[in-house]
C-alpha cells in the first residue's frame, strides 16, 4: 500500500542527463542577473535576494528530496545551524567567506552525526524524524547557555548594502546549482535515483545505500546551511524562532513542490512564483495568508508535477502531436 | 573536430559573458533610492503587526491603535511640511508572527514603499528584527510593547526608540500590591518562568533579587521551554513546596495551561502572579472563573486620566464591539509620539525627526512619554487583578479601581 511520500515520489521525474549547454545557460543567466543590480533599484535587488535565496534552498533540498528520497522536514535545523555560525563566526571577527565554509562544514557533521539515527528510518517515519530534529535543534539552542536564548545574537558587523547580498546570494545561488549540475553528470546521481526508486533492490545491485543516502543528505544540509549563513547578514540579528523557525521548512517544500520536484528548474520556477506573489498580496494583511493558501491548494490540485513539470509535460505532449 | 569546435564556442561565449560582468564591475550598483516626495504626496508612515500566527492576539490592537492615531491627524488636517498640509498614510503588513518576516516586511516598506518613519510590531522577538533593520538604514522607529530593558540590551541605538514598561518595575509591583493591601501570606514564593528573554531576566534574576529584599523566601524555580504545554511536575513541585505565592512569566497559551492544570490536581495557591501571559482579554475569556484573583502587571485603565485614555477605549469599543485592551493605549501613544516628531521637525527629513523623537517630552494616553540616553521611555507599572472577567486595578492604593480579592477563590 502506497503512503504519501511513495507517491509523491512517483510524480517526479527522472533527472534528465546534464550536458555543456546546462552549464553555458547558468552562466547566461548568472551574468544577466550579475548585472541586475546596475539597473534595477534597491526593492528590486531584495526581491531578487529573496528569490535566489529560496530558489537556492529549494534546489539544496531537491537533492536529498527529489534526486535520492530523502523527504526531509528538518532543513530548519541545517538553516539554523548556518544562521548561527555566521552569527558566532563573524562576531568572532572571521571574514564573511570563512564564515560560510564553516557553516557548511558545521552542517555537514551535524548531517553526519544524526545520519545513524535518522537512517534507520524511511519513508514516512523519516520525514517525521526529521520533523523532531529540527524542532529539537530550536529547543536546544533556546536553552543552552552559548547562543543568546530566545533573545538571540545581534551582529556587530556593519549591515552589507542590499546589492552586496544580492550579489553574495547571486554567487551562493551559482555554486548550488552547479553543485547539483555536477552531481547529476556523475555516477552518484545513478546511486541516488536508485534509492529512491527502491532502496532494498539497490543495495542488492551492490549500492552502498547508507552512504549514499550519508553524501545526499549531508550536501544537501551542507548547501541549506551556506544559504541561511547569509540569512544571518540579512537580518543582522538571529533568534531561535526566526533561525530555526518552521517557516523556512514549509517555505522549502511548498516552492520545490509547487516549482516542480526532481527537476533543475523547478525549485526556480517556484522561488519566483512564491515570492512575487508574496510581494504582491503584502500589500492585503488581512486576506494575505488565506490567498497564499488558496494558490497553493490550486496549484498542487490541478499541477502535481508542479508549474515547471506541467508546463515541459505539455511541451511535450505538444510536440508528439505535431 | 565537431567537439573542439564546440568547445571554442562555449569557451567565446564564456569569455564574452564574463568580459560583460568584468566591464559592469566598472560602473556603480544602484544604491538605496532616495524617496524623492513632493508636497502633493502623503507621509508615508509603515509598521509590520502581527495579524496571524502566535501573537496574533497582539496584531488587532496594534492595528487599530496605530490606524486611530493615524486617522484622528489626518481628520484635524494632517501635518504641516515646509508650509503644506499633508495626510499621513499607513501601510500595515501582516508579519506572521515571524521574525523572518519582520526583516523582508521593513525592508520592502523602506524600499518599495519609501516609508519616511516606522512603527513597531509585538514582543521583542518581532520588535528587534525590525528595529536592528531601521537602525542600519537609518529610518526613524519608533517601538512599545516591548521591555525597555530587553530593548536596550541588542544595540546602541541610533534611530530606534521603545515606548513600554520596565521588567524591573513589573516585577516589583506584585510584592508591593501585596504589601499595601496588607495580605497575609508565609512569605513563600514558587517561581514558574519560560526561557524567553524577559521570562529569563524576570525568573532567574529579578524576582529572586526583590523577594530577598522584599523578606520573602524562594521555595523554588522552575524554568520552562516558551511553547511547553505540559507543566502537572512542575506544578507538583511548587505544591510540595508549601509555598502560598506562585509567580508566572509566560506566554498566554502557557499561562492558561498552568491555571487550569492547577486546578486539575485540585491546588489553589492563596496568590498567583501572571506576568504578560496574563495580559490579553483573552486570558481571561479562556479560563473563565478560573481567572479570577489573579494578580498581573498592567500600565494602563482609562481611569487613569492620561488625556484622551477614556475617549480611546470608548472609541475602540463602539467601533469593534470588543473589550479594549492596554495594547491600544500604547499603540496610539506611539504613533501619536512619531507623528508629533514629524510635525515638530517640519520636514520628512530622517535625521531631523530623529532628532525630534528624542525631544520628546509630554503626556500621551498611555501616560508621561519621555525617552533616556538609551531611546527608552519607560511608563508606570501598576498591578491588576482579573475580577469577573475585568481587569480591576489594585496597586498603588491612589489609582485602585476596586478591592484587592484574597485569597485566589
Amino acid at each position: 500500500m502506497k503512503n504519501g511520500i511513495s507517491i509523491l515520489l512517483s510524480r517526479i521525474a527522472t533527472p534528465t542527463r546534464v550536458g555543456p549547454r546546462d552549464f553555458i545557460i547558468v552562466a547566461v543567466l548568472a551574468a544577466v542577473a550579475f548585472a541586475v543590480p546596475y539597473f534595477a533599484g534597491t526593492y528590486q535587488q531584495e526581491v531578487g535576494f529573496r528569490i535566489l535565496q529560496l530558489g537556492a534552498l529549494a534546489a539544496a533540498w531537491n537533492i536529498a528530496a527529489g534526486y535520492t528520497g530523502l523527504v526531509s522536514l528538518g532543513s530548519a535545523a541545517f538553516f539554523g545551524i548556518g544562521v548561527y555560525t555566521m552569527a558566532i563566526a563573524s562576531n568572532a571577527g572571521l571574514p564573511i567567506a570563512l564564515c560560510v565554509v564553516l557553516a557548511a562544514l558545521v552542517a555537514g557533521l551535524f548531517a553526519l552525526i544524526v545520519s545513524p539515527a535518522l537512517f534507520r528510518l524511511r519513508g514516512l517515519y523519516f520525514t517525521v524524524g526529521t520533523l523532531a530534529l529540527a524542532e529539537a535543534m530550536r529547543i536546544f539552542v533556546v536553552n543552552s547557555p552559548w547562543f543568546g536564548g530566545q533573545a538571540g545574537i545581534y551582529l556587530t558587523a556593519r549591515a552589507p548594502k542590499a546589492y552586496d547580498l544580492y550579489w553574495i546570494a547571486l554567487l551562493i545561488a551559482v555554486f548550488v546549482v552547479v553543485c547539483v549540475l555536477l552531481l547529476l553528470r556523475s555516477r552518484w546521481s545513478y546511486r541516488m535515483q536508485a534509492v529512491r526508486d527502491d532502496e532494498d533492490v539497490a543495495s542488492q545491485l551492490g549500492v552502498r545505500t547508507y552512504r549514499t543516502k550519508l553524501w545526499a543528505f549531508g550536501l544537501s544540509g551542507a548547501l541549506i546551511a551556506i544559504v541561511g549563513s547569509i540569512q544571518a547578514l540579512n537580518q543582522g540579528i538571529v533568534q531561535p524562532n526566526g533561525g530555526f523557525g518552521m517557516s523556512w521548512t514549509i517555505d522549502i517544500v511548498s516552492v520545490a513542490i509547487i516549482g516542480g520536484m526532481g527537476t533543475k528548474v523547478g525549485p526556480w520556477v517556484g522561488a519566483v512564483f512564491i515570492v512575487l506573489l508574496g510581494e504582491f498580496l503584502i500589500q492585503f494583511p488581512e486576506i494575505h495568508l488565506a490567498v497564499v493558501g488558496v494558490v497553493l491548494v490550486l496549484v498542487i490540485r490541478f499541477m502535481p508535477n508542479g508549474i515547471w513539470g506541467t508546463l515541459t509535460l505539455a511541451l511535450q505532449k505538444n510536440r508528439n502531436f505535431s | 573536430m565537431h567537439l573542439s569546435t564546440r568547445r571554442r564556442r562555449l569557451a567565446g561565449g564564456l569569455a564574452f559573458i564574463t568580459a560583460t560582468a568584468l566591464a559592469l564591475t566598472g560602473c556603480s550598483p544602484i544604491g538605496a533610492d532616495g524617496g524623492t516626495s513632493d508636497s502633493s504626496e502623503p507621509i508615508r508612515i509603515g509598521a509590520t503587526i502581527p495579524l496571524s500566527g502566535a501573537l496574533a492576539g497582539f496584531g488587532s490592537f496594534l492595528q487599530w491603535g496605530y490606524q486611530h492615531a493615524v486617522d484622528e491627524v489626518n481628520a484635524a488636517g494632517g501635518i504641516m511640511i515646509d508650509g503644506t498640509a499633508r495626510e499621513v498614510e499607513l501601510t500595515l503588513v501582516d508579519d506572521k508572527s515571524d521574525p523572518n518576516e519582520v526583516t523582508s516586511s521593513i525592508k520592502t516598506l523602506i524600499s518599495s514603499t519609501k516609508v519616511d518613519a516606522l512603527l513597531g510590531s509585538c514582543t521583542p522577538d518581532l520588535v528587534n528584527p525590525g528595529a536592528v533593520v531601521a537602525d542600519s538604514q537609518g529610518v526613524p522607529f519608533v517601538a512599545e510593547c516591548t521591555p525597555i530593558e530587553v530593548f536596550k540590551s541588542v544595540k546602541e541605538w541610533t534611530y530606534a526608540w521603545d515606548i513600554f514598561f520596565s521588567v524591573a518595575d513589573q516585577a516589583v509591583a506584585p510584592f508591593e500590591a501585596l504589601e499595601a493591601n496588607g495580605i497575609e501570606t508565609n512569605k513563600q514564593v514558587f517561581i514558574l518562568h519560560d526561557n524567553g528573554p524577559d521570562g529569563q531576566a524576570i525568573g532567574n534574576e529579578i524576582w529572586p533579587a526583590v523577594a530577598a529584599d522584599q523578606g520573602y523566601t524562594i521555595a523554588g524555580n522552575i524554568e520552562f521551554p516558551a511553547d511547553n504545554t505540559d507543566f502537572s511536575a512542575a506544578i507538583q513541585k511548587a505544591k510540595e513546596s508549601g509555598a502560598d505565592i506562585v509567580f508566572i512569566s509566560s506566554i498566554t497559551p502557557a499561562a492558561i495551561s498552568i491555571r487550569k492544570q492547577m486546578a486539575a490536581i485540585g491546588w489553589t495557591p492563596k496568590v498567583i502572579v501572571a506576568e504578560k501571559g496574563a495580559e490579553p482579554v483573552q486570558f481571561a475569556e479562556a479560563l473563565g472563573d478560573l481567572a479570577d484573583g489573579i494578580i498581573v502587571g498592567a500600565y494602563w485603565d482609562p481611569s487613569f486620566g492620561y488625556p484622551g485614555a477614556e475617549e480611546l477605549k470608548d472609541a475602540f469599543e463602539s467601533e469593534t464591539g470588543l473589550t479594549s485592551s492596554q495594547h491600544i493605549a500604547d499603540s496610539y501613544t506611539a504613533a501619536m509620539v512619531l507623528m508629533d516628531a514629524i510635525a515638530a521637525a517640519g520636514s520628512l527629513d530622517k535625521d531631523e525627526i530623529n532628532d525630534a523623537i528624542g525631544e520628546t517630552d509630554g503626556i500621551y494616553a498611555v501616560g508621561p512619554v519621555k525617552f533616556d540616553d538609551e531611546h527608552a521611555a519607560k511608563i508606570p507599572v501598576v498591578s491588576s487583578q482579573w475580577q469577573d472577567g475585568v481587569p480591576i486595578i489594585v496597586w498603588p492604593t491612589e489609582q485602585a479601581t476596586g478591592d484587592f480579592l484574597f485569597p485566589v477563590p
